[in-house]
């Protein structure tokens, strides 16, 4: 039985500055930061967790309305999107900003990183600790952790079983997925929060486990500065925030080791400003966002896809082609945005939402993404999709469309700014036009990565392979901005997998950390 | 956070005017059937709360927006009137042409905002079809702070958990960072 977890400070209740020196100071509190928190802690490290979000407890976030959860607990509102350049969609990017981070907000779909991609990465850039073979104890360990389970083919939701009609029609077939839950009621709304406080995500279970064993989180805390002294990192300085972002108390740490876990968004500008690989111009590049696109469709009879999982199935069938398709759904207020028309014609939509039915696919996408860090205004994303990645998304989209067709439907919503219903498999062949303008579609992002690349050549990566920079002794980067290429499935999974082997080896090579007394 | 950060923030009350009126032309059944007041009373003082914690860049792009809405009719209708002077069936043809044409996007944003909070309503969610607890249930069961609390609710769910008072803050101790341990 572990001890009682330490309260939470909240920084917006906090009156004052604060100091404090620990053996591990842990930047973001999201997947990374609190896998690696509870490794240390466990192994009798002093651990600090500084989060920029609140605390919102399962609690209160399963009490939230769809945009309560996005004004409490995601980055930006759920308004963060990367600037298309050239040939290439406005991509929303979904983030949180919470205690727990983005894990509280997924689907809790697990996927391991396809063995081809791991092989590339030791392959091409070196990281033999990041095989398959070598990986799988960590893997095993998050599935442990945090509960991985099958969906059951019963949960599907009718949309995700039309959906799968039309692909045996096709010629292709759906798998169940894995999730991060335990007692699941198929509520179809876990990007909002569970409404039954069913998923596992870290803020339950590592980051309490981290608690249990002596770690300090302070939610409401941004970290502005990391304190370098010579070429070892000396800790860091931020201020804690009061509910509307106002600046209260100053924040400053020593650690004899400095983790940063801020996401492929956010850890970027700390190491920028820090000075971190400026030499390499790597940091904020190569960002991966694996571009996701959602086709809508309307049925004759009652789907009421609100019923059921909001994950469930998955298809790899296109996964030579760089396309994952995968089923979602999002609440009702969320969906109705992307409905076409005003008015009667909009009305018409809205009052037929039991008739339809969604379902997903994403890009498996080379890093044309960066993050620009622009005094006075924060971090700035902007995102060039290659020639290859748009054939790739009018494929997919296509595929969608001619599935749900296969199933049956009388009409197909396709993410197309100003689009009209499509009613038949004919009218689908502007997607065979390579150069129809890639701006024009609606695009959203859960999975953004790489932008502080991990590697054996200083030239070109940020940090080494155990997650040290190759600039700053003690200073880690243990997120998804490690990844050196796109993974091409659900991230949740991966980061948490490369995080426990990273914390694994920070904390194997206890070089200037002492045991807590 | 001073006056002007706050005010930056804010929608301003000729925004809202501008919002509130886009919203009734948008959620509007039919001529017969205009959007209930209170529904849209309610979607303003969501749209409000919800632009305030919208991203910098979010929050330039929402002005832009009411301001390209509200002085573009002379273009794209040949009317020199401002939107919140046109009548309802003008408003419906101008928004109608902004959406299909190279200004679509602005449609776009202030669709996908007004529709996030113009369907929490119940009512407007009821007529959708819903009638599963995963958005009624939690969200509007008894004790929320929400004023949608106060309207009529489809389903009786259960009631919600009630968040804990916050917890004390630990002491922060050289070497140590908790009590826990």
């Amino acid at each position: 039985m572990l001890p009682e977890p330490t309260p939470i400070l909240e920084g917006r209740h906090h009156e004052g500055d604060l100091v404090a020196d620990v053996d591990v100071a842990i930047v973001g509190s999201g997947a990374a930061g609190s896998v690696a928190a509870k490794i240390l802690a466990e192994a009798g490290r002093s651990v600090i967790v500084l989060e920029e979000g609140g605390n919102v407890t399962p609690e209160r976030y399963s009490a939230f309305r769809p945009t309560e959860t996005m004004r409490h607990m995601f980055r930006d509102a759920g308004t963060t999107a990367a600037i298309g350049l050239g040939d290439t969609p406005l991509i929303s990017i979904l983030a949180g900003r919470t205690v727990g981070g983005s894990s509280t907000l997924t689907g809790g779909v697990i996927f391991r990183i396809p063995e081809a991609i791991l092989d590339g990465w030791v392959k091409r850039h070196g990281l033999t600790d990041f095989s398959p073979d070598r990986l799988e104890a960590a893997y095993r360990s998050v599935e442990i952790e945090t509960s991985v389970e099958t969906v059951p083919e019963e949960m599907r939701s009718k949309s995700t079983v039309l959906f799968g009609e039309g692909a045996a029609r096709l010629g292709y077939s759906l798998k169940s997925m894995q999730r991060n839950t335990k007692g699941c009621r198929g509520s179809s709304r876990c990007n909002f929060g569970c409404p039954n406080k069913a998923k596992m995500s870290v803020d339950v279970t590592y980051l309490s486990e981290a608690r249990s064993h002596g770690a300090l989180v302070i939610s409401d805390c941004r970290v502005t500065r990391l304190t370098i002294e010579g070429q070892r990192i000396a800790g860091v300085e931020g201020r804690l925030l009061g509910a509307e972002g106002e600046k209260r108390g100053k924040v400053r740490v020593h650690a004899r080791k400095v983790l940063i876990a801020g996401s492929a968004l956010s850890t970027p500008l700390l190491l920028q400003q820090a000075g971190v690989g400026k030499w390499t111009r790597a940091v904020g590049r190569n960002l991966t966002l694996h571009p996701g696109f959602r086709v809508a469709a309307l049925f004759d009879r009652d789907v009421s896809a609100w019923k059921g999982a909001m994950q469930s199935a998955y298809s790899d069938a296109y996964e030579a082609d760089g396309l994952t398709l995968n089923s979602v759904f999002a609440p009702i207020n969320i969906l109705t945005a992307t409905l076409p028309g005003i008015g009667s014609e909009l009305h018409g939509y809205t009052s037929q939402m039991r008739n339809l039915a969604a379902f997903g696919m994403m890009v498996h996408d080379d890093g044309g993404g960066r993050v620009h860090r622009v005094p006075g205004v924060g971090a700035v994303f902007t995102y060039r999709m290659s020639r290859r990645d748009k054939l790739r998304m009018l494929k997919g989209i296509r595929i969608l469309a001619e599935t749900y067709f296969a199933a049956g439907a009388r009409e197909v919503l396709l993410p197309v700014f100003g689009g009209k219903p499509i009613r038949s498999v004919e009218e689908l062949r502007f997607l065979d036009d390579p150069s129809f303008p890639a701006r024009r579609f609606e695009c959203v992002t859960f999975h953004p990565l790489g932008s502080a690349r991990m590697g054996l050549d200083p030239s070109t990566s940020v940090v080494k392979p155990s997650g040290e920079t190759h600039d700053v002794q003690g200073l880690y980067v243990v997120d998804g901005s490690v990844f050196p290429s796109s993974i091409g499935v659900n991230s949740q999974m991966p980061i948490m997998a490369v995080a426990t082997q990273l914390a694994w080896g920070i904390r194997d090579r206890a070089d200037g950390l002492q045991l807590a007394a | 956070m001073g006056s002007f950060a706050v005010a930056m923030k804010n929608l301003s009350t000729r925004q809202l005017a501008v919002a509130h009126a886009v919203a009734a032309t948008i959620f509007e059944a039919d001529s017969l059937h205009p959007v209930p007041p209170e529904r849209l009373d309610f979607t303003m003082r969501e749209l409000r709360a919800y632009v305030a914690r919208a991203g910098l860049q979010t929050r330039a792009a929402f002005r832009a927006a009411f301001i390209v809405v509200q002085f573009a009719p002379l273009f794209l209708i040949g009317r020199l009137h401002r939107f919140t002077s046109l009548s309802a069936q003008a408003k419906a043809v101008y928004l109608r042409k902004l959406e299909a044409g190279p200004l679509g996007l602005v449609m776009v944003l202030l669709k996908t905002v007004l529709s996030f909070v113009y369907f929490e309503h119940p009512d407007a969610l009821a007529s959708t079809g819903y009638d599963a607890q995963g958005l009624l249930g939690p969200a509007w069961a008894a004790g929320s702070p929400s004023p949608i609390s106060k309207l009529r609710v489809i389903e009786n769910p259960a009631p919600a958990q009630v968040a804990p008072e916050s917890e004390p803050a630990p002491e922060l101790l050289p070497g140590r960072v908790a009590e826990g341990a």
